[in-house]
């Protein structure tokens, strides 16, 4: 088994979340995040202030799959998370060792 | 017993004189008591004592009554403790309620004969719970336990009644002993019907098998230990777990308790023979009314830290575990304080109490107790708990000793933290004691939670002497001193939520669309349309239906609001800056994260207000592509270069072209290729836009950049229906076989760098000459360009979701509209000598290549330039030119004489190109050195050629500088070609505040000046000329 985590922009949820969806896949969380870049030092700007933002906010959507599953979800984040601009994010891929359901106490891929 | 002789009329004054109201009655009562068994066994001061009762005709009136019902053992008790009689009196003239009981169950009075030395201690709680469990262990039957309770409560009430009344106990010590009781009586129900349903179902246990405790809190005054006679008691229970209890029977944990806690109510609220212990309200529990009347510890916990209002942390400063699980009742206490005093409040307590309390103002006024209503009138006791209150939700995270659950410890507390001063403290303490103390001896007249104050002098009279006041006047006087002291603080304390509305924008998002409160509040901040305004706050602190944001992003949001709305409130348009905010953050997504940027980065709030506040296009640009916004911050986006000392004007054509070339390449030519155009055309929209509106660059910068913009697309443009046409018809060629190239020429402002957004493309296509295409199907050049020409400007009109590229206006050339698209240099040539006009003189001599071929092209603006400058300008063509002038202007004034056009109108942008242009075209045959296609350059150089006053020049610069910015400021709005301002006051008070004016009337009369003026200029010049 192995754990997605996708920080994807935030309007990009939708369309990810129903790609996802389409590949049977609908055990997701999602949650606000917001990266902290490297400061930048004070400089003076010509004219005025800096409109300076290190990050606006992403999402993080996590979710674990099946190994087999694995390399469509992927490809299916990668398909409606992209919008081409800098910033459209990252996925991270993580092994998981076990998933145990807690009302059934089912475990393995069985529990996702 | 002969106290004086009742038939003279001596007796009636004596009684007039002592106090009696109904003197009549009273002679009589007298008369009856004197002729009874009782007559003889009085003591030698009953009629003092009677005449000191606070109401002697009530005592006189139940005095009689009970003596008349009997009773040996009472007058038997009277005379073994004549110090009684005196007690008693003041109990039955200060408390009917009392008196009933007295009368009815008069062996009460040997019990509190022998329990009376009791009455200066304070109650002891084991002790009563030991008593009240004797009286319950004596009987059997459930009813009869019940009874049990019923009956030493009444006793124990009486006493401190009479410690009250008669013994002169400090209020606060009846207070805390009343809340013992209560305490008592709870925890005795519970002993008593716990162990019942623990038969029937088992005992409750968690998922671990663990016992499952319960525990009932006591809130309001209870909670405070500042129970009143006859006070509704607020109630809330919980158990620790759920699960299920564990016997044959098992049911629910949930359900187990229930069951328990109606039972509780059950028993407390019935009215039976012995009377009835309390009413209860358990409607401060999470949903009110709606929700469950037990939960667990998780399910309260969950409710606060989600969905808990601030009145609920007020609610819960005061909760106190009263009965059940002590240990419980920790957890619990221990669970609520992060939510009781959070690290930052949606709304300043202070504005949300206040508002509060002007709904409970109102409600009492529409009932007529705006004065009356001890409780909730101002200056009354909720002013003094909502004051507390307020600052120890401020201070409480700090100070935890001002977390007190009473009021008076509280105020203590307060003190020592310097949230209050001393002399306010005072003022509050004696406030609240005295209202308390009133409180109490209005209930104890009536036995109900009655805060009405008397108004008849008679009634106020009375209420006077149970406070040991001597007159209903003294009594007015003191209840004004503190009513006064207490609305003096409560100013105090409030006065900084009153002074910054800001603050209470927290408080708009929970009140109904269409309050008046709520649209009063906003019109005052600015809002056209509050209603809309308000509407869109909700959406921003809650989100739409069906995405409901959480409490974090509402609490983000709300603690956002104050700058926001500060920042809408000196904006030029704070209705459509707010509506303008709330679609692009729905549109990006992620609310909380969001609005805690905004919060904290103020530049990025200044960038976000001023897109949202200036413009409604770039807005639109955003929405459809969100991803803009993350590409709009970087900062080489609005620097470029942040690296670079001098901010530079543009990326520069060639990594404009870079772009486009990209998307062709991306795309092909293909009918997705425009919008891949339009993509990256409106991402440097956006970006010039945004430049423009936060004033990295000036109107002209921005202009130049924006032509540049057009130069690259239409390069663009033209590169890809060349290579399309060319690959159908092959290449075109002249009789030679030479290549023939093709010209696109920009007039106007487009020819002038000068184009601002909106605008249209002044845009005339000419080719080298005649020939044809060497493909497989030839073509007459003329039909080749002439597609070539039509497909470029379908191209450039084409209709995208994200609107089309430009409107492109061809009217300039040869014959305008009926001419050939394009045509030969030659054709062109022959027309120049032929049939052109003099008008076209001054619209060519604002022409300029944007794309196609540059040899070509040079050598189209070298046969212009000739024909341009011509002989000078004659008096005949200057006719011709101020026709063309009038004409535009009476084409304009036709209209509406209210529409002002900056363009058209006398003295607009018109007239001093037009100065620029006759100057040009006048002088430029001697002084080639004068032309420019650029308006501004155009008035340098004459200046400095000697053929204008530089006077004048500078006046028609600043005014075309002033002009085009006005134009610009309205067409950036929502890329509409307009050229007239506004003629709705707020549209136009906006173009005036986004130029520097205060308001529409001052920008007006600038205008206004500015324009009479270069007329003037303008007219002078023309005579010159």
């Amino acid at each position: 088994m192995k754990k997605i985590e996708a920080f994807i922009k935030p309007f990009k949820l939708d369309e990810v979340k129903e790609a996802l969806t389409e590949l049977g896949l609908v055990g997701m969380s999602v949650g606000e995040y917001r990266g902290f870049g490297r400061q930048r030092g004070h400089r003076e700007f010509y004219r005025g202030s800096e409109y300076h933002v290190d990050f606006l906010p992403k999402l993080k959507l996590e979710l674990v799959v099946a190994d087999d599953e694995l390399e469509n979800a992927i490809e299916a984040i990668l398909e409606t998370a992209s919008t081409g601009e800098v910033g459209d994010g990252k996925i991270f891929v993580s092994t998981v060792e076990q998933a145990i359901r807690i009302r059934t106490r089912e475990t393995g891929e069985a529990a996702l | 017993m002969n106290f004086f002789d009742f038939n003279t009329s001596d007796a009636k004054d004596a009684l007039v004189q002592a106090g009696f109201r109904d003197v009549e009655r009273a002679l009589h009562n007298l008369e009856e008591l004197a002729g009874s068994e009782a007559g003889g066994q009085l003591p030698d001061d009953f009629f003092q004592a009677l005449v000191d009762a606070p109401d002697p005709d009530m005592a006189l009136n139940t005095f009689l009554r009970i003596v008349q019902a009997d009773r040996a053992s009472f007058l038997h008790t009277l005379k073994a403790h004549p110090e009684l009689c005196r007690m008693l009196l003041c109990v039955l003239g200060g408390s009917p309620f009392m008196a009933d009981m007295l009368v009815r169950d008069p062996d009460i009075f040997d019990w509190l004969s022998d329990a009376s030395d009791h009455s200066e201690q304070s109650c002891d709680k084991e002790q009563l719970l030991a008593s009240f469990g004797g009286a319950v262990e004596a009987v059997d039957t459930r009813d009869d336990k019940l009874n049990a309770i019923r009956r030493s409560s009444r006793r124990e009430l009486l006493r401190i009644g009479v410690g009250d009344l008669a013994g002169g106990r400090a209020i606060q010590y009846v207070a805390a002993d009343l809340s013992v009781l209560a305490d008592v009586c709870l925890q005795k129900l519970i002993d008593i019907l716990l162990p019942d349903l623990q038969a029937r179902y088992g005992m409750p246990r968690n998922a671990d098998g663990q016992p499952v405790d319960f525990a009932i809190f006591g809130l309001g005054k209870l909670g405070g230990m500042e129970l009143n006679f006859s006070s509704d008691i607020d109630l809330m229970f919980v158990y620790s777990a759920e699960g299920n209890t564990d016997g044959e029977r098992s049911v629910t944990n949930q359900e187990f308790f229930s069951r328990l806690c109606e039972q509780i109510v059950r028993a407390a609220t019935e009215v039976t023979p012995e009377g009835f212990l309390y009413r209860m309200d358990m409607r401060l529990r999470p949903d009110g009314a709606a929700g469950a009347l037990v939960m667990p510890l998780a399910g309260y916990e969950g409710y606060y830290m989600r969905r808990g209002e601030l009145w609920e942390r007020q609610m819960l400063i005061k909760a106190r575990c009263c009965a059940g699980s002590e240990a419980l009742g920790q957890r619990f206490l221990k669970m609520v304080q992060p939510f009781v005093y959070p690290r930052y409040f949606d709304t300043s307590p202070a504005t949300e109490i206040n508002r509060i309390k002007a709904r409970i103002e109102d409600q009492i006024g529409s009932k007529g107790q705006r004065e009356t209503h001890l409780k909730l009138r101002s200056g009354g006791i909720r002013d003094i708990e909502f004051i507390v209150q307020c600052l120890q939700l401020l201070v409480g995270r700090i100070h935890e000793n001002a977390r007190s659950d009473n009021t008076l410890e509280a105020i203590r507390q307060l003190q020592r933290v310097s949230a209050l001063s001393g002399k306010e403290a005072d003022q509050l303490r004696d406030a609240y004691v005295f209202f308390r103390r009133l409180e109490h001896r209005l209930q104890m007249m009536h036995n109900r939670s009655d805060y009405s104050l008397p108004e008849g002098e008679d009634e106020q009279g009375v209420l006077a002497r149970t406070m040991d006041m001597g007159s209903a006047e003294a009594y007015r006087k003191i209840l004004d001193v503190h009513l006064k002291a207490v609305q003096e603080v409560y100013a105090q304390v409030f006065a900084e939520a009153r002074e910054s509305e800001g603050r209470s924008i927290g408080a708009l998002v929970n009140m109904e669309i269409g309050d008046a409160e709520a649209s009063g509040l906003l019109e005052e901040i600015g809002f056209d349309r509050p209603g809309e305004a308000h509407r869109n706050l909700i959406y921003l602190a809650f989100g739409h239906v069906p995405r409901i944001r959480g409490t974090r992003a509402r609490e983000s949001f709300t603690e956002l609001a104050p700058a926001l709305m500060q920042a809408l409130q000196e904006s030029a348009d704070p209705d459509q800056g707010l509506s303008n905010l709330e679609s692009l953050v729905s549109a990006y997504g992620a609310g909380d994260m969001f609005f805690r940027i905004l919060a904290s980065n103020q530049g990025f709030r200044q960038l976000m207000l001023s897109l949202c506040v200036g413009s409604q296009f770039l807005v639109q640009v955003i929405r459809r592509n969100p991803g803009l916004l993350d590409w709009l911050v970087r900062p080489e986006v609005l620097y470029l270069d942040p690296e670079a000392e001098v901010l530079h004007l543009s990326p520069g054509m060639d990594a404009l072209r870079e772009q486009f070339r990209a998307q062709v390449e991306r795309y092909g030519d293909t009918p997705e290729l425009v919008g891949g155009i339009n993509a990256v055309k409106n991402r440097e929209l956006l970006r010039f836009g945004t430049r423009d509106l936060v004033g990295l660059t000036d109107t002209f910068e921005t202009f130049e950049a924006l032509t540049m913009l057009v130069d690259a697309v239409v390069q663009a443009v033209y590169e890809v229906v060349y290579a399309r046409l060319v690959e159908k018809r092959g290449v075109p060629r002249n009789r030679s076989g030479e290549e023939v190239g093709f010209v696109v020429l920009g007039l106007g402002k487009m020819g002038g760098g000068e184009l601002s957004f909106g605008s249209d493309l002044d845009i005339v296509f000419v080719y080298g000459e005649d020939g044809e295409t060497d493909g497989a199907r030839p073509q007459g050049n003329l039909q080749f360009f002439i597609d070539l020409a039509q497909q470029m400007i379908a191209m450039l009109e084409q209709n995208t979701p994200q609107g089309k590229l430009y409107p492109v206006d061809p009217r300039l050339r040869p014959e305008g509209a009926s001419g050939l698209l394009t045509l030969s240099l030659e054709s062109y040539s022959r027309y120049l000598e032929t049939r052109a006009s003099t008008w076209e003189r001054m619209a060519l001599s604002r022409s300029r290549v944007v794309a196609g071929d540059a040899v070509l092209g040079e050598k189209l603006l070298n046969l212009f330039e000739p024909f341009v400058v011509g002989s000078g300008f004659s008096d005949e063509e200057v006719a011709t030119m101020l026709d063309i002038r009038k004409k535009m202007e009476r084409k304009d004034g036709q209209r509406s004489r209210k529409v002002l056009s900056i363009k058209t109108d006398a003295g607009g942008i018109v007239d001093i190109e037009f100065v620029a242009q006759i100057l040009q075209l006048k002088f430029a045959k001697d002084h080639p050195e004068l032309r420019s296609a650029n308006t501004l350059e155009a008035l340098r150089r004459v200046v400095e050629g000697g053929f204008l006053e530089a006077e004048d020049a500078q006046r028609l610069q600043q005014a075309f500088v002033f002009l085009r910015t006005v134009e610009k400021v309205i067409r950036r709005q929502d890329e509409q070609a307009r050229t007239h301002l506004p003629t709705e006051d707020r549209a136009l008070t906006a173009v005036a505040r986004a130029m520097g004016f205060d308001t529409a009337e001052v920008f007006e009369d600038v205008l206004k000046n500015d324009m009479a003026q270069t007329r003037a200029i303008f007219e002078r010049v023309v005579n010159i000329a």
